[in-house]
Order: structure tokens, then sequence, then C-alpha cells
């Protein structure tokens, strides 16, 4: 979904990026560490038809994980000024995992017609996160 | 359920206006994009719509779903490009953002949602 738009958009960009990035260095400590936030994500949104305060407690876990990300992002430099874009877009914008914990706090529990379309967008969300530091230059 | 094609005649017409208003010098491809993004969604839309319109999920949800495809857009262009990119998917979530809008007033005038869907 949505593949083609992105794909056009971005390729100039891309090319542009390519051009005048000072390079970013890829860190497998970080790369593990998103993996493995990525895994506790879609561990707890498989329950969103289930009531939101019987996940609280791990959501708070989550979010100290992503916390604690973020702030070892912003260590690295302004070159890491995409990664450190998307972990506060994990956290502030709408339609994205911090929204979707409010949208299930304040419904208690989600749909389940929909369980399986959030399981899916966290997955790629998240999961671009940890491709952007998989492509970061491993030399 | 709303009429699915007048609905997407109208997101289509709202691109146009969109792209009109915002990106008039590049409109032509603005508004090809712009369809492209829809027709990307348009089988997921379609079946969130009448999910909402069945009042099977709420409106607070149908938000979610739309706004998590604002965010695959600008997450895949900060994964491709860093901050520059910010301004090309720009065009892409007012796509969206005109689709949540056109869709609800749909759904709306349509069929009263249930207060608790509100």
């Amino acid at each position: 979904m949505i593949k083609n738009f992105v794909w056009s958009a971005c390729f100039f960009i891309t090319m542009l990026f390519c051009n005048c990035s000072p390079g970013l260095k890829f860190d497998a400590q970080a790369f593990q560490r998103d993996n493995a936030i990525e895994t506790k994500a879609l561990q707890i949104v498989k329950n969103t038809s289930q009531s939101y305060s019987a996940h609280a407690a791990e959501i708070e876990l989550l979010k100290n994980d992503i916390n604690t990300a973020l702030t070892e992002e912003r260590k690295r430099g302004k070159g890491n000024l995409p990664t450190v874009k998307m972990w506060e877009s994990v956290q502030q914008a709408k339609g994205n995992l911090y929204d979707l914990f409010e949208l299930w706090k304040a419904n208690d529990k989600v749909s389940p017609a929909i369980a399986d379309d959030i399981v899916k967008k966290i997955e790629r969300l998240l999961g671009s996160i940890t491709e952007l530091e998989n492509f970061k230059n491993k030399g | 359920m709303p009429d699915t094609k007048e609905l997407l005649n109208q997101i289509e017409q709202q691109i146009a206006v969109l792209a009109e208003s915002t990106v008039s010098q590049y409109k032509k491809q603005a508004i090809k994009d712009g369809k492209q993004l829809l027709a990307d969604i348009k089988v997921d839309l379609v079946r969130w719509t009448a999910l909402l319109a069945e009042g099977k999920i709420k409106v607070n949800e149908f938000e979610w779903l739309v706004n998590s495809d604002k965010e695959l857009v600008k997450m895949k262009a900060l994964e491709n490009a860093g901050l520059a990119a910010a301004r090309v998917s720009a065009f892409g979530m007012g796509v969206l953002s005109l689709i949540i809008d056109t869709t609800l007033k749909a759904v709306a005038g349509d069929a009263a949602l249930p207060a608790a869907n509100t």
C-alpha cells in the first residue's frame, strides 16, 4: 500500500540525501535494540481487543525503552536526525504508536475488526526505523 | 454505507482543489501522485468506511487507520531522505487528511453515527 507514491516522491530526495549526507554509521547495538522494541510492541498491539488496563504496565515499560532509544539516538549527532525524527513521530504523531495507545486507553478495547490492520501498520511503522538503521554505513 | 464511487469521485475532486491551492506550479504531478495514493489505499478505505458505516468501528479508530497511512508516508520519506522529505510528503499528508474529512462527511450524511462512535 502507498508504495508507488512513496517511491516516486522519495526518489529525488534519496538522490539528494546520498549526495549531501555525511553518511550515517550503522550501530549494531541500536539495530538490536530497535528490533527488540519492535518485537515487544507487536506482542502488545496484538492484544488491542482486550482491555487496556490489562496491558498498561507493559505499555509503560515499552515507553521507557523508547525514551531510552530516543535519548541514545539524539547523542549520535546531526546526521542522525532522520532516526530521531522517526522516534519522535512514534511518540507524538497522530496515527503512530503512542496515539494508538491513547486510542486504546480511551476506548478500553479497540474493535476486533481492525486488529490485523493495527498489527500490520505498527510493524511497518517501527520496521522503517530498523530498516533505516540497517541501511546505514557498515564500513 | 455511502456510495463508494461517489465518495472516491469526491475525494479526487478535493485532491485537484488541494493541488491547485498548495502546489499550483506542479499541479499536474501532484494530482497524479494524489490519485495514486488514493488508488493505493482504496481497498482498505472502502473496507474501513463500510465498517464505520455499520458501526463496527468507531470514528477515532477510523481516523487512526487513515492517519497511520499518513505516518507511513512520513516515516518512509524520513527513512529515505531525512528532513527535506517533510516537504515532499506534505502534499500526501494533505491528501490523507481530506480523505478522512470527506469520508466522515459522507458516512455522517448517509446515516447519523451512534453517539458512542463520535
